[in-house]
């Protein structure tokens, strides 16, 4: 039997070694292509649960791999996994059979070439969420972009090229600072290097030089995620990358922009992260706001999908920001409930564009009548989008705003109402669409014939609602394997920049009377140093309010 | 002085291939009509094995000839020679392997070919060795006049002999300049030994404009700007195999030598004397900046890859600017980024040699007219596009390592602002080495399709390869050669 | 060493022989003068080399000037071969009519 580091190791080479497989297999033979490179994703989806199941609730990293690679170089080949990269991992492997299912008639030519580079991206994503160190990371961060790239510009719209170079190149700008930056890190003070993330989270720089690195790795994560306003390459890239392209997009790569945050940026640059957390928090609602007003104007229906992952991921963004536990689960949760909604979108949208060549929404209006079954999972989906209680979207957001209220710095009660807004916003274009869509006479004869969903397209959208709506009446499920995690890393944030977060928050708390236990401090960190009562340093306690959220299991706490 | 036989051992490698082009030019009076692709076999054996004997003494002490100690050798076998030799022999025999099916298709099948590019390499091998500025300057023309013939081997293309009267003026131009800073150092110094060199501190105004005007003659044959002119014409015109030896092989000797200057003699008057470190600076800026701009508005393939050799040769001075502070892995880090620089620029050049057509033409080599190639040979295709990421400097290449090598070894020098314009002038670099991608998978392929004719030869498939497994294994596994750059860099008391 | 003559006198003539040569192979049109000046300014290092080994008594200096030559020698042929295949493709060796490829 493997070790449950070694199947990390497998779920991560796994697609590698399939796309290599595959390489092999003729190129006409298009069924069995696609077919082999679903069963291995599947398989590697299955494996993957593995680690779910190897997983001991924790806030450290688990399941590490850790050999010596490059010697000279201090760089290790070191994988491992915390809460956040597990569900984070899971996501991935979960998205890509469904996106390969999805995808089956829609592209009928380079079929080989189109399953070898969906192959080749999810290793680049899963080895990018489990790295541990920053040299194996930044390795499997450029690896990503060269599939997506091919993904975007091969098999895209009209405008493929233009879309898949700027994707690129905006992606690469990011990435070229963000490389300085590990560069200056790795570069010890005694002289020799250490790539690995350990040392560099024990490492002090001056505020100026701390400053300038905290900004090189935030330009680089922020035109991933994308913030505002780094943004604009995402629309092109969504409008013109195929259906699978999109799904992968939205559903995974931006996160990686969220996960660099939490992962490198904040925890290495504690001190220039909190003194940066204001600005990223003002870009964070503007984000939000900005991509709910655009995406409401958007005569199309994939630039309407697109500017609405720039509003969600400003929820993500703004979770962060706060620096609250809440926040940062919050956060999480908004990514992966946002890689269930956003994919099952873009499917759906790419199901009526297989159908009709067109995605403008003019073109459509009660068709609800001639595929209800379309029409189902349509109305399904933008619920769970728009953050309706009960469905997927709803205690990612609500976490959120939670963590932004009771931040620590005073911005957070402001921006709160803004990205409440926001949540409103979300709503309105999206049922927007939807009656648009749906609802209304039928007026374009175009739409007299056509078809609703075959078996294949249900098969490929069911998990994707189960998981929405088990995610939205269980998020439990998910939040107990974040919350350490995203307790750990406010610790650590808050450690390292040696703030009293504790008599902040609770002072917060008691002001503003959003207390869950009105007993205890919500929050209780352990400061070194600062907290002699306090749990011993390294002990951590759950956050109550997380557990608030269960709609179905029992909290047992109260 | 007597020369014995065992004391020329060190010289083996180089021997060897002196021996085996003689070789070939003596059988060419007899050969007639025949197919020449033996030459290829023969030179490219030849030059494996001078690799093999290099890279097999390395650790061994090193040896001095003719002389008895550094002041007095003008040759010094030691590993930085031992592996600078390996180098500019691997990049002769890559160059070796794309030639024959070039030169059938191009007309032009001689066996002095190959000969030449094995006395280029001996020629680059003696700059690597040099103990003194006249034995320097004996290999570079050993070197470039070789490489002078091998550009215009096309007498009957107008292009090719364009550019070996266009590259023949410029670099016979750099070897006046060359030499008469050499003479000038020598009335400074009295001693044209780099060793001694090293013991003048304080420049005169004689040594200053000496090496002041070495360096012209280096940055002539490195192209860097703003002595690059002659590099986009050259390389546009000459054979294609041998433009890819050029960019490399020159390239690697230059900088090699220009290293051993740097370590030995110009290193200590750089730190004592403030004026080299801003002009080569500003010349590695220039460099990067021009090179990459210019290589983005080209329209053909050929004369891109050419500017952008020009930017590589910018990276490569940011590594000599560091090693000029002083800073210890600046030589190692440049050592290996002229490797990967080599199997990726001759692997991309070998793409396209396998694409030349018969007609030849500039035509042939413009981003059109690789449309849809990547679907149409796609191992072809999958090779050019690892040759275009390496040569952005993306990992997992080579490319990437050597760039993040090179520029680590700026910070710690503390030139943190020129690591910086690197990568600036990388991001620039992406965008027109994703051109040739896009060209070669996205761009409509008009039906029917143009049709290259896909030159297929053993040697040229062996050699495409050969390049992209080392671009991938100096990417993934970069510890073999980071051993040996550390062992060359030894070996110059560093 | 002649007394009558100081060093600095040889080095300002090859200073002057140097910067002629420079300037005709930037100002000169046609390939051979351009490729004279070339050699005036090998031989203006030649002056250099031959004086100052005088100066330092150093017979070295002599040898590099006869190395210098020979190279001078191979570099002529290979040249002329060159510029003898120019003028067969076009009945011309001004480099001014070397314009087949710009960009």
């Amino acid at each position: 039997m493997l070790q449950p580091a070694e199947i990390l190791a497998a779920v991560v080479f796994l697609p590698l070694v399939g796309a290599l497989v595959l390489a092999l297999f003729p190129a006409g033979d298009h069924n069995n292509l696609k077919g082999t490179a679903i069963g291995l994703t599947t398989a590697n989806f299955l494996l993957s649960l593995l680690l779910w199941g190897n997983f001991r609730p924790g806030p450290g990293y688990q399941m590490e791999l850790n050999l010596a690679w490059i010697e000279p170089f201090g760089i290790h080949f070191h994988l491992g996994l915390d809460g956040i990269s597990l569900v984070l991992v899971i996501l991935t492997t979960f998205l890509m059979p469904l996106t390969l299912l999805g995808a089956w008639s829609a592209v009928e030519h380079r079929v080989k070439e189109f399953v070898i580079a969906m192959l080749a991206l999810e290793t680049g994503m899963l080895g990018a969420f489990v790295s541990l160190d920053l040299f194996l990371f930044y390795l499997f961060w450029e690896a990503m972009l060269i599939p997506m790239y091919f993904l975007i510009g091969i098999w895209g719209g009209q405008r493929r090229i233009y879309a898949a170079v700027k994707f690129f190149i905006f992606t690469m700008a990011g990435s070229l600072l963000m490389l300085v930056a590990i560069l200056v890190v790795a570069t010890q003070p005694t002289g020799g290097f250490d790539f690995s993330l350990a040392t560099a989270l024990t490492r002090d720089f001056a505020p100026q030089t701390e400053r300038l690195l905290f900004w090189a790795f935030a330009i680089a994560f922020a035109i991933k995620v994308p913030m505002f306003p780094v943004h604009t390459w995402l629309p092109d890239a969504h409008v013109e990358a195929p259906t699978a392209g999109s799904v992968i997009l939205a559903g995974v790569l931006l996160k990686l922009g969220v996960y660099g945050f939490v992962r490198f940026a904040f925890p290495m640059f504690p001190n220039a992260a909190l003194a940066a957390a204001p600005v990223l928090g003002w870009l964070a609602v503007i984000g939000i706001v900005y991509g709910a007003l655009v995406a409401w104007v958007q005569p199309d229906m994939k630039k309407l999908v697109a500017y609405s992952s720039v509003s969600h991921l400003g929820f993500c963004m703004l979770g962060l920001a706060a620096m609250t536990t809440e926040g940062v689960a919050g956060a999480i949760f908004v990514c992966i409930a946002h890689g269930i909604s956003t994919p099952a979108l873009f499917l759906l949208v790419g199901m009526l564009y297989e159908r009709r060549h067109t995605r403008v929404l003019a073109d459509y209006g009660g068709i609800a009548r001639k595929v209800p079954i379309f029409a189902f999972f349509l109305v399904m989906t933008v619920m769970a989008s728009a953050g309706l209680p009960a469905l997927s979207g709803f205690p990612g957001e609500f976490l959120v705003l939670l963590g932004t209220y009771t931040s620590p710095h005073g911005l957070g009660r402001i921006w709160t109402i803004v990205a409440a807004t926001g949540v409103i916003l979300a709503a309105v274009y999206l049922l927007w669409m939807t009656q648009r869509v749906l609802f209304g006479p039928l007026q374009n004869p175009a739409n007299e014939d056509l078809q609703d969903m075959n078996a294949r397209e249900i098969v490929t959208l069911v998990p994707l609602m189960v998981m929405a709506v088990f995610l939205g009446l269980h998020p439990s499920t998910i939040l107990d394997k974040i919350e350490p995690a995203s307790t750990r890393f406010v610790q650590l944030v808050h450690q390292g920049s040696g703030t009293n977060y504790q008599a902040d928050a609770g002072a917060l708390r008691r002001s503003s009377g959003v207390q869950m236990r009105p007993t205890t401090p919500s929050i209780q960190l352990p400061i070194r140093g600062q907290n002699p009562g306090g749990p011993p340093p390294g002990a951590f306690q759950r956050v109550p309010g997380l557990r608030g959220l269960d709609m179905v299991a029992p909290v047992k706490e109260q | 002085m007597s020369i014995s036989l065992p004391a020329l051992e060190p010289l083996l490698p180089g021997l060897l291939l002196v021996g085996v082009a003689i070789l070939l030019l003596m059988y060419e009076v007899f050969a007639g009509q025949a197919d020449r692709t033996y030459a290829a076999h023969l030179a490219v054996v030849g030059l494996g094995l001078s690799m093999f004997l290099s890279l097999k003494a390395v650790g061994t002490p090193r040896a001095l000839l003719f002389g008895t100690d550094l002041a007095n050798a003008p040759l010094i076998v030691d590993d930085f020679a031992r592996v600078a030799s390996a180098l500019v022999a691997a990049a002769g025999l890559v160059a070796a392997l794309l030639s024959p099916s070039y030169a059938k298709n191009a007309g032009h099948d001689h066996g002095e070919y190959y000969g030449l590019i094995l006395f280029a390499v001996v020629g680059m091998m003696i700059m690597s060795m040099a103990g003194d500025l006249m034995t320097f300057f004996l290999g570079l023309e050993t070197m470039s006049i070789a490489v002078y013939a091998l550009t215009g081997l096309r007498a009957h293309d107008p292009r090719s002999t364009e550019a070996a009267l266009k590259y023949f003026l410029m670099g016979a131009f750099a070897t006046g300049f060359l030499l008469f800073g050499i003479a000038l150092v020598y009335g400074a110094t009295a001693s044209v030994s780099l060793a001694t060199l090293a013991t003048f501190k304080a420049g005169s105004p004689l040594l200053t404009l000496g090496i002041a005007l070495i360096l012209i003659g280096f940055a002539f044959k490195v192209a860097a700007v703003p002595f690059h002119m002659w590099a986009p014409d050259v390389y546009e015109g000459a054979p294609t195999p041998v433009t890819g030896f050029m960019a490399v092989g020159v390239k690697a000797a230059a900088f090699i030598a220009l290293l051993r200057l740097v370590h030995s003699g110009l290193g200590v008057s750089a730190q004592t004397d403030s004026t080299w470190i801003p002009i080569l600076s500003a010349l590695a800026v220039l460099t990067i900046l021009v090179g990459n701009v210019l290589a983005l508005v080209q329209q053909n393939v050929k004369r891109m890859l050419a500017y952008s050799s020009v930017s590589h040769a910018g990276y490569l001075l940011i590594g000599v600017v560091a090693a000029a502070r002083g800073e210890a892995s600046a030589g190692s880090a440049i050592i290996f980024y002229l490797t990967s620089y080599t199997f990726m620029t001759l692997g991309a050049f070998g793409v396209l040699t396998f694409l030349e057509r018969k007609e030849g033409g500039p035509e042939s080599e413009r981003y059109g007219a690789f449309a849809g190639i990547g679907f149409r040979h796609p191992a072809l295709g999958m090779a050019m596009s690892l040759f275009m990421v390496a040569l952005a400097g993306m990992p997992p290449t080579g490319g990437f390592f050597g760039k993040l090598y090179l520029f680590t070894a700026a910070i710690r020098a503390e030139e943190t602002w020129l690591a910086l314009v690197g990568i600036a002038g990388s991001l620039i670099s992406v965008y027109y080495y994703l051109r040739v991608i896009v060209a070669f998978y996205m761009r409509e392929v008009p039906e029917p399709g143009p049709t290259p004719t896909a030159t297929r030869s053993a040697q040229l498939t062996l050699g495409v390869a050969l390049a992209a497994f080392f671009v991938l294994q100096l990417g993934l596994f970069p510890a073999p050669l980071l051993a040996l750059t550390k062992s060359a860099m030894l070996s110059l008391g560093l | 060493m002649s007394p009558a003559i100081p060093v600095e006198n040889y080095l300002y003539l090859a200073i002057v022989l140097f910067s002629i040569g420079a300037a005709g192979v930037l100002i000169r049109r046609n390939a051979i003068v351009v490729f004279m000046c070339i050699e005036l300014m090998l031989n203006a290092a030649n002056l250099v080399l031959i004086s100052f080994a005088r100066h330092h008594a150093d017979p070295a200096g002599h040898i590099y000037v006869l190395l210098v030559m020979a190279v001078a020698a191979a570099e002529v042929a290979v040249g002329l071969a060159i510029m003898i295949a120019m003028f067969r493709e076009r009945k011309s060796i001004h480099v001014d009519d070397l314009r087949d490829m710009h960009g």
